[in-house]
């Protein structure tokens, strides 16, 4: 055995000393740190276009020496640059919201088939309040009494013995194919303003009325994929608003300041007809007027029009996107702190120490055992969102919710009972003695401080402007485009370059395009691994 | 893959050297050649002495000092070879019995070797190969095969139709993009280069006017024994238009895609099925889906 080895050592001496293998030129040499203008151009070209280069831009380096700043330029004012960009913030937004639902199942329509071809639509929770009973109409046109109202034939269920009063359907042209006409069971296709009970059929109230249904065309209900159009359009408009800036090439921080929004048919039709029937998503109190909402069609799902929204808007962050995906303020404020800010919310080192009985039931998070280390920075920063409601995208008007409501406060001390909007909104409830000072106060002034009581006021765009100002944002805005292109975390020896590049992006107006193009420029884009 | 190649031609050399081969004195480790150090003896421990042995005459500590380290050593040289603070060899005298006198000793003609470890290399921080995203590969497919994509039955695309599970994030159940050249990622880019290297050779084979971009230099019926210049032209295109490589016809890295070529075409005995082939091999290479 160990003849063998002394054998195969010497056989492996006798190779080596000879310095280089047979095969040696067969070997692909160690890739080269620094890419040659091919493979940079080809690397800058998927990072900024999503796609690798053509022929011809390929042909055209073989003259240039180097991909120049032109060519950079060219490629940052391309739709498919501003298609990454989106595609890279879609990352820190998470800006899907397909799973939330928007509408409540008494504007839910169904379908009850007859035949091939053959339906008719109804709502199965109005069914009880229409008929008597969770069933449809019967499959025959709708008929009317002598003083105009809906004819119906007793009907009893053979499984279940249950009585009900069915009428017949009728046709009508719905919103979502208004080239077609549907069958519509005849209590569900009710299309007045104001029931005969003198219910107003288009808000809230008119769901439970039988004397109220789905509206004109349809207009107050769904069907199918209505909602997951609607949903998708609120996604859409938060990627318009950042393919807007670059594109423009604008102050990153229009993002957080900026005025527009984007809508397109399905949008404006659920802002302008539906968002009363709220599920557990609510719009309402419409943040959006209906005067500044365009004439659009719900079947104009490529059309989008910009619109300007009211001052207190704060950009994406307080768009139907971002507010539904992150539902609560403390949410939204992670989520600002966490990407735009990278400053994430960590408990100390060694963990969250255990608090006694006494200091585990303080109702104040700020100064909660364990809870402080990030609630008495996170409770104030959510109360930027403080006039944004909670679980919807609604905003609470000042002139209408002010801060503190002598309503509302009657109601939480003298027992009578509390309406929707003070339940709501405010706190009328203080289970704990702490909690009795904010009484009839808007919720978001909970245990605020008295410096901190302006934050609800302002709202979330003096956060970010308070960010841009002592510079965290642009650094963190470096750091999240310097790590994106680079495809790893920056090193600790990198810091300097990092503060340089956001200096630079102040100093460059904010532009994204900018950074970018210092990023793919310098020596360590260049080199990869 | 080929700082893989070179790893493993390093580990060789290592190899080689550990089984006692004679390398270089400049880049050896310790061996037993060493002459001991300060640092070789015992803790706590009263030094030794040792006789001098009889075919090396006993040194003088006094007359003969402890060699001074040469100026120009670097600083991670090793120091002089140490001497025993009374003078002693510290090898070959454990043996013998502790005298009163300090006698002279020598570490006999020994080579100088460092064992300091190597400095590490401080490379220049650089950005981190990463495989294309879905999109990314999407469009880059239709961007080499000009135009022609992985598609289902119905004309749509495949890579959309599966993009949840070849990792793109929907943000609800999955927020993150796994970029890792998975198994799954791997088979399913095999499944999208066959179908369009086979669309795509399919569609120049019939036509005889450009645009091609697949027959570009070479024509269906040009083999490799007729015209290996313009297969290995053809080649070089291929391989600037897919990975973006501008490489000589005479540099190495031609090598295995001719012999790829090469061998399908002696295989098929059909150029068009070996420009398929190389197609195949293009795409399925890390060269087309990272960057």
């Amino acid at each position: 055995m160990k003849g063998a080895l002394a054998a195969l050592t010497l056989l492996l001496c006798a190779s080596s000393a000879q310095a280089q293998l047979n095969n040696e030129p067969l070997i692909c040499p160690a890739d080269e740190p620094v890419m040659d203008r091919y493979a940079y151009a080809r690397a800058v070209s998927l990072d900024m276009r999503g796609v690798v280069p053509s022929m011809t831009e390929y042909e055209a380096l073989h003259q240039a020496e180097d991909l120049t700043g032109d060519v950079l330029d060219e490629w940052l004012a391309t739709d498919e640059f501003a298609d990454q960009v989106v595609r890279q913030h879609q990352a820190l937004l998470w800006n899907n919201i397909t799973n939330i639902n928007l509408a409540n199942t008494r504007v839910s329509l169904r379908r009850t088939y007859w035949g091939p071809g053959n339906y008719t639509y109804w709502v199965r929770n109005r069914g009880v309040t229409y008929r008597g009973d969770f069933i449809g109409c019967l499959d025959e046109p709708a008929t009317y009494t002598a003083n105009g109202l809906i004819a119906t034939t007793p009907y009893t269920d053979p499984t279940d013995g249950d009585m009900s009063n069915r009428e017949g359907w009728v046709w009508v042209s719905p919103y979502w194919a208004p080239s077609t006409q549907i069958k519509v069971c005849a209590y569900d296709a009710q299309d007045v303003m104001v029931s005969p009970s003198g219910v107003a059929c288009h808000q809230r109230d008119g769901q439970v009325d039988k004397g109220c249904g789905c509206g004109p065309n349809m207009n107050w209900c769904r069907y199918g994929s209505v909602n997951r159009k609607i949903t998708e359009a609120m996604a859409m408009d938060v990627k318009l608003r950042i393919a807007t800036m670059i594109k423009e090439d604008g102050p990153y921080t229009d993002l957080f300041t900026h005025k527009r929004a984007f809508v397109n048919g399905p949008l404006v039709h659920h802002l302008r007809y539906q968002t009363p029937f709220y599920a557990n998503f609510r719009l309402v109190p419409l943040a959006i007027s209906k005067d500044s909402l365009p004439d659009l069609e719900y079947t104009q799902e490529d059309t989008w029009v910009e619109i300007e929204l009211s001052d207190d808007h704060a950009g994406i962050l307080t768009s139907m996107a971002f507010l539904g995906r992150f539902q609560t303020n403390r949410a939204r404020a992670n989520r600002f702190y966490n990407n735009f800010l990278c400053e994430p919310f960590q408990p100390p080192a060694g963990g969250i120490p255990f608090a006694d009985e006494k200091e585990a039931l303080q109702p104040d998070l700020q100064v909660r055992a364990g809870c402080k280390y990030c609630h008495s920075l996170l409770e104030p920063s959510a109360s930027y969102w403080g006039r944004w409601t909670t679980g919807g995208a609604g905003f609470l008007d000042p002139e209408a919710y002010p801060a503190f409501a002598d309503d509302c406060y009657n109601c939480a001390t003298i027992g009578q009972q509390c309406g929707g909007k003070c339940s709501i909104y405010y706190l009328t409830k203080a289970p704990d003695k702490e909690q009795e000072p904010y009484l009839g106060w808007l919720r978001a002034y909970e245990f605020r401080r008295p410096e901190h009581m302006i934050n609800v006021e302002v709202g979330p765009r003096v956060l970010a402007l308070t960010a841009v100002v002592d510079h965290r944002l642009p650094t963190c805005v470096a750091y999240n485009t310097a790590t994106w292109l680079l495809g790893r975390d920056l090193y600790e020896e990198e810091g300097e370059w990092l503060d340089d590049l956001a200096i630079d992006f102040v100093s460059g107006d904010y532009s994204y395009r900018k950074l970018v193009k210092a990023i793919v420029s310098s020596d360590v884009y260049r080199r990869v691994r | 893959m080929k700082t893989l190649q070179m790893m493993t031609l390093s580990l060789l050399v290592a190899s080689v050297a550990a089984m006692g081969c004679q390398v270089d004195d400049a880049t050896v480790s310790p061996t037993l050649e060493q002459e001991p150090t300060e640092a070789a003896q015992p803790v706590n421990e009263k030094p030794v002495t040792q006789a001098p042995r009889a075919e090396e005459p006993a040194t003088d500590p006094v007359a003969e000092p402890a060699r001074e380290p040469e100026e120009s050593e670097p600083e991670w040289a090793l120091p002089a070879p140490a001497v025993d603070p009374v003078g002693v060899d510290l090898v070959d005298g454990l043996d013998e019995a502790p005298t009163d006198t300090p006698a002279g000793g020598t570490l006999g003609e020994g080579v100088d070797v460092n064992i300091a470890p190597t400095p590490p290399v401080v490379e220049p921080a650089a950005r981190q190969r990463r495989r294309m995203n879905i999109d990314q590969l999407e469009k880059s497919i239709l961007q080499v095969t000009g135009g022609i994509g992985w598609t289902a039955s119905n004309g749509t695309s495949n890579f959309q139709a599966l993009s949840r599970t070849l990792g793109k994030p929907d943000y609800i159940d999955l927020t993150s993009e796994d970029l890792e050249p998975s198994a799954l990622f791997q088979k399913f880019l095999d499944d999208a280069a066959r179908q369009t290297c086979f669309k795509l050779a399919a569609k120049e084979q019939k036509i005889t006017l450009d645009p091609k971009v697949l027959m570009v230099e070479a024509g269906p019926k040009d083999s490799w024994a007729k015209k290996p210049g313009k297969i290995l032209n053809n080649l070089q295109q291929l391989l600037l238009r897919f990975h973006g490589d501008d490489v000589a016809i005479d540099d190495p890295q031609m090598e295995q895609w001719a012999w790829l070529y090469e061998s399908a075409e002696f295989i098929s005995k059909d150029p068009v099925v070996a420009w398929r082939t190389v197609c195949v091999g293009l795409m399925l290479h890390p060269g087309f889906y990272t960057y």
